[in-house]
């Protein structure tokens, strides 16, 4: 006779955590680490940072499991706004920390006539996405580069769909802008 | 060229938003828009141009998470409580006395309970001097002595037909009746 089918959905995965199964914990952590680093790095803009960050994500998971009611929110959109939001308070704290200066991120300087290699290219998206306003970073993090379906990413944000799309037309202008002169090949010119 | 079923102006702010890559667009929009590039060469040319830029923004890879960051992750994971030695003996030991004091004691009764009866029985048969003087008016102390439920003796007894007492209930309790 087979056995009953295991839940390991991610809200099955959660109550367990809550209960302390470590494989459950575990289970999280490998499905879900990643993209929160990855957001992280988009919206701090350095990876040290984003693990930190990454950090009190999972605290604030662990924190939550035991409470956690199944039905009541989809756990990967929940992770995606603990973590959006986590970035936020840190990129305030940095604000209030130091001035009131956009975040920063080293934008090497292509010696002309040379090709782009690889790092330094995306040396100069991550130099283009951390020019970009919080919430348009936001946006392209969730939709591009995490491949969120637009009403997941709209409800993360809390804005309407169009709302949504207004503010990642304005960012990819705003990258295709600040990108087109460093890899004009790359972009086919304008 | 005929009417298309999405405006130009729609198919260029979907690429402005979503970029090159279909399976981004809205479901709804999804097949009219791919329509739009296989019938206009203009349609077709902006979706190229989306296309190089997703490419460009594409070079920034996507890294996994560090064994080392997946560690200290995990070390902050909830644990199943488990009592360690000396909160062990701290909870077996007072539980391990109540249990010797409830066994000491049920034992304790049953030994004294033959005890009691034949106490009971001495009683009985035990003559006061204040029975030896009631023997001389004839009067037997044993039938006429007070006795639980007993409403005709000689020397009154107390009336137990009292109603029941709840002793849950919210109701103010009443005292017992004696005649």
């Amino acid at each position: 006779m087979m056995p009953p089918p295991v839940d390991d959905s991610d809200e099955a995965l959660m109550i367990r955590a809550g209960r302390g199964d470590r494989l459950a914990c575990q289970m999280l952590v490998e499905r879900h680490l990643g993209r929160v680093v990855n957001v992280g790095v988009r919206m701090l803009g350095n990876r040290s940072d984003a693990e930190d960050a990454a950090q009190d994500v999972f605290l604030r998971v662990w924190s939550t499991a035991p409470r956690w009611k199944r039905g009541a929110a989809r756990f990967t959109t929940w992770l995606y706004r603990v973590t959006v939001n986590v970035c936020l308070d840190r990129i305030a704290k940095k604000r209030e920390a130091v001035t009131d200066e956009p975040l920063k991120v080293v934008d090497p300087q292509p010696e002309p006539g040379a090709a782009l290699q690889e790092a330094e290219l995306a040396a100069h998206v991550n130099a283009a996405l951390a020019q970009l306003p919080e919430t348009q970073r936001i946006a392209v993090t969730l939709c591009h580069y995490q491949g969120l379906r637009n009403i997941e990413a709209a409800e993360i944000m809390g804005v309407s769909i169009e709302a949504l799309e207004s503010l990642l037309a304005r960012a990819r202008r705003a990258m295709r802008a600040h990108l087109q002169p460093l890899a004009p090949a790359l972009l086919g010119g304008s | 060229m005929t009417d298309t079923p999405i405006s130009l102006e729609r198919f260029t702010h979907l690429l402005d938003a979503y970029g090159a890559n279909p399976a981004r667009w809205p479901d709804d929009e999804r097949a009219l828009a791919q329509h739009l590039i296989e019938q206009s060469d203009i349609a077709r040319a902006m979706w190229q141009q989306a296309a190089a830029l997703d490419r460009v923004l594409d070079a920034v890879p996507s890294e996994p998470a560090s064994p080392l960051l997946t560690a200290q992750v995990l070390a902050t994971a909830p644990r199943r409580r488990r009592m360690r030695g000396w909160r062990v003996v701290m909870g077996t030991v007072p539980l391990a006395a109540a249990a010797a004091a409830t066994l000491w004691f049920v034992a304790d009764q049953r030994s004294t309970r033959p005890t009691a009866e034949l106490t009971l029985v001495q009683i009985g048969e035990y003559a006061s001097p204040t029975d030896a003087l009631l023997a001389t008016f004839a009067v037997d102390t044993s039938v006429t002595a007070p006795s639980i439920g007993c409403s005709d003796s000689a020397l009154g007894c107390p009336i137990l037909e009292a109603p029941a007492i709840d002793p849950y209930s919210q109701l103010p309790r009443q005292g017992r009746i004696y005649s």
